[in-house]
């Protein structure tokens, strides 16, 4: 018998709890676990040895349901501090991680290959991450243009690489989005680019984006491109090497209402920091946060 | 012509009293005021914006009784609702739309269904008449007094809302109607239930200090009944026509032997009196008429709204004739409008874009509006529509008319605002310059939850030797402090950005949190 410390996605006292498997599983593993009647989604934090456990085992209750599928040392990092920097419980903050992961059907879960993954430990860093790292921003009437730029800089890397951009609004994402395909430079481009769609809704073309993004083939280096707002933060990106954020000073970026609240133009830094990835702004007008850190040289203007 | 109108309020109307009593209707759940809405069927009903509850619209004021209702500040629906009227033009509301076509000026479309309020059968059925029967003030249109609307047959109407009223004397009111004697009960009855005109009739209506006899609020229109009471009163009466008269209303008088006698020929002057009136109240200037605007010197233009009550006032349709689409949106930038499409783009209201008090407004507002700037062409004229042009922000769209209106001085305007904000956020410690921590309770009672920040406070001021450069607010009460049958108070922390002792910090908080179950929100979007 295996025990494992869980962390579940739903608020409690105690943060983890401790579980039982007949199996052995990886950190980061989905599994689905039931807490006072009810199953409620987890993850797995890490492997607990025998001997160290002080209380009744017989107590302990078994895992529910095993899923093939590991959040990577990445997003588990950033999963941690997300929750660290913004203040909100961990537990909580696992929602959204899980959100896009229901769209996923069970005939899909039962084809993913487990090979896919491999295990890693919780990154532990404690420290406020906000703004610390050097950001590119980039300023132009033409947003389209921007990121056909960063586009075309993106696709000159010969590894997997997944592009993430993100919007204030769904409304505003589609535009872009039109416009960029549209464009003639991208139609030249078509081939070596994948295309996707995230604004946190459950339609054809989430679904579609959640299972390309989990059942990614490593030697595809078509360049992922994933048009998302503030929900795409969550993703479960494998190959993130780039993030992106339109920079609008619109109050959309900020997460009021749900049971986690951030700013997603806070949380990128938190993503690019987690995934090592570039991380650039591209607006319009620049934000009064631009505004302020350019002088500061902790972000630079990106001449083109 | 394609003309966009702007209006940043949502539904009908965003308040609704009584008038006798000035009773204002509010969430039972919450501290909101309710906001008026129309639905499909044309009736009206009223919703709380906070916890989505919906009321039937009230027949009569829960407090004393009286009937007499209004609803006023006029929302996005009462303008589409007042441009249909109007220009009797199709008014798409972009803000219901999903999707729009960009294109060419000549060929912007609408994919979606437009949401059109009244099909041209339904313009015969005038929205001003059922806002009458259902007690809603038909001439209170844009929120302020002083407005002056069309409906069917008569051009203008008089604002009688604007006339003083004094409410110590309702009671005496009530008695007077409860006791009125032979002559006025004839003439009540004669009139009132007949309807021959379309006109509501009030009796013993309170105008003042002074209780006139009947009155007709919509035309300001007065019938005294001058019995032997009035004989004996001479110079007071004099007075009192005198201050009447001054407040623009027309002074019908009848002796009350005609009355019990002759009610026919009474019935004559009557209709007769009626139809001068509105006759008259047709040669006044109608809001379509010229009127004075300021800066109109190239394609922007702050109309001053100097009777702080008109919507389409002044000039700011330049040529119905000429008018082929009219849009209206919640927004005042939108990504998915192609704003160089729009011939006008007419910003209703435009005081109320720096409405509210949080710190975010400011910058969002900007910089939607300096992106509209950016977006339009040379021929589309902008124009503010507001009854305060003192504002700074008025002074300064004025002043970039007047520089240049290249794209330079667009981002020149926006880069000087940006300084000006960079300067007020450092000076309080704002984002980008410090964290905000925002902490709030949600008590089902507000002692509990003001109690529960009290302790949070005082453990916090403990701390204060640990967590240096740490600053708080004391607790305060939150904008709407009985929200879904909670009570909220807040406590604002501010710290460095890169702050040296944020574990501590975070855990102390984390904590606290945990123990008296407290929202925490870094950097919310709303502080109050």
């Amino acid at each position: 018998m295996y025990y494992y410390q869980i962390l579940p996605a739903r608020k409690i006292p105690q943060v983890y709890l401790t579980y039982s498997s007949e199996f052995e599983l990886g950190i980061g593993q989905l599994v689905e676990i039931n807490i006072r009647g009810g199953l409620t989604q987890a993850i797995i934090i890490r492997e607990i040895r025998e001997v160290k456990i002080e209380f009744d085992k017989s107590k302990i209750k078994p895992i529910s349901q095993v899923y093939n599928f590991k959040f990577n040392q990445n997003t588990l990092g950033f999963l941690k501090i997300f929750s660290q920097n913004t203040f909100n419980s961990i537990n909580l903050s696992l929602s959204p991680f899980l959100q896009p992961l229901k769209l996923i059907t069970q005939k899909q879960w039962k084809s993913l290959s487990e090979s896919n993954y491999e295990s890693h430990v919780l990154a532990d860093s404690e420290k406020s991450e906000l703004p610390v790292q050097k950001t590119d921003f980039l300023l132009d009437i033409s947003v389209t243009l921007r990121i056909m730029y960063i586009i075309r800089s993106a696709i000159n890397i010969e590894t997997p690489n997944t592009l993430l951009i993100i919007f204030p609004e769904k409304k505003y994402l589609n535009k872009i989005l039109e416009e960029v395909i549209s464009h003639p430079e991208f139609i030249k481009l078509k081939n070596k680019v994948e295309i996707y769609n995230y604004a946190g809704d459950v339609n054809k073309k989430s679904k579609e984006t959640i299972w390309n993004l989990i059942n990614t083939d490593q030697t595809d280096l078509k360049l992922k491109i994933i048009f998302a707002t503030r929900a795409g933060l969550f993703l479960p990106f494998q190959n993130l090497k780039e993030v992106v954020l339109v920079d609008e000073a619109n109050s959309m970026h900020i997460q009021d209402q749900n049971s986690i609240y951030f700013d997603s133009r806070d949380a990128v830094f938190l993503l690019a920091k987690a995934h090592q990835a570039n991380l650039s702004f591209v607006s319009t007008l620049p934000s009064i946060r631009l505004y302020k850190f350019y002088p500061e040289n902790i972000m630079n203007q990106l001449r083109i | 012509m394609k003309i966009l109108f702007i209006h940043c309020r949502r539904g009908l109307y965003q308040l609704t009293k009584c008038k006798a009593c000035g009773h204002t209707f509010e969430c039972k759940n919450c501290d909101a005021k309710l906001v008026t809405y129309r639905q499909f069927d044309r009736t009206l009903e009223l919703v709380c914006h906070q916890c989505q509850t919906y009321y039937k619209y009230p027949n009569q004021c829960p407090e004393c009784k009286s009937t007499e209702l209004y609803s006023r500040f006029g929302g996005i629906e009462e303008l589409v609702e007042i441009l249909q009227r109007e220009t009797e033009l199709t008014t798409v509301r972009l803000d219901k739309t999903e999707k729009v076509a960009i294109g060419k000026e000549s060929d912007i479309k609408i994919k979606t269904k437009p949401s059109v309020y009244f099909s041209e059968t339904d313009v015969t059925n005038s929205p001003l008449e059922s806002q009458v029967q259902s007690g809603l003030a038909p001439d209170d249109q844009w929120g302020t007094t002083g407005c002056q609307t069309q409906s069917d047959g008569v051009d203008n109407k008089f604002d009688y809302l604007k006339l003083p009223r004094n409410k110590a004397l309702i009671e005496r009111a009530k008695e007077l109607r409860q006791v009125g004697n032979l002559s006025e009960v004839l003439f009540w009855q004669a009139f009132n239930q007949k309807k021959i005109f379309q006109w509501d009739l009030d009796r013993q209506a309170i105008i003042g200090n002074y209780i006139v006899d009947f009155f007709i609020p919509e035309l300001g229109l007065v019938f005294e009944i001058d019995g032997e009471s009035h004989d004996l009163k001479g110079k007071y009466d004099e007075v009192r026509e005198k201050y009447l008269l001054e407040l623009g209303l027309e002074i019908v008088r009848f002796n009350d032997k005609d009355i019990k006698k002759k009610i026919n020929s009474v019935e004559e002057m009557v209709v007769s009196a009626i139809n001068q009136r509105v006759n008259y109240l047709k040669s006044t200037p109608s809001r379509f008429a010229i009127h004075p605007s300021r800066g109109e010197l190239k394609n922007i233009c702050i109309s001053d709204r100097q009777d702080k009550g008109a919507l389409v006032n002044g000039n700011l349709i330049d040529d119905i004739e000429k008018t082929d689409q009219i849009f209206v949106h919640t927004r005042i930038f939108d990504p998915a409008i192609p704003y160089s499409a729009f011939d006008q783009i007419i910003f209703v209201q435009a005081e109320n874009l720096l409405a509210s008090a949080d710190y975010l407004v400011a910058e969002e507002m900007m910089k939607s509006l300096a992106e509209v700037l950016l977006q339009v062409n040379e021929k589309t004229k902008l124009i503010f529509d507001t009854n305060s042009v003192e504002l700074e922000m008025f002074q300064e769209l004025a002043k970039l008319h007047f520089e240049n209106s290249e794209n330079i001085s667009v981002y020149r305007w926006y880069l000087d605002f940006l300084e000006k904000e960079k300067l007020n956020r450092g000076k309080f410690g704002f984002p980008p310059f410090k964290n905000l921590l925002l902490l709030t309770t949600q008590e089902k009672s507000s002692i509990n939850s003001l109690d529960k920040l009290k302790i949070v406070n005082d453990y916090l001021v403990s701390l204060k030797a640990d967590l240096p450069e740490v600053s708080w607010s004391s607790p305060y009460p939150a904008k709407f402090l009985k929200r879904r049958n909670m009570y909220s108070h807040h406590i604002l922390i501010r710290y460095p950005r890169q702050y040296e002792y944020f574990n501590l910090l975070r855990k102390q908080i984390t904590q606290l949190g945990d123990l008296y179950n407290l929202q925490l929100r870094l950097n919310p979007r709303h502080l109050f």
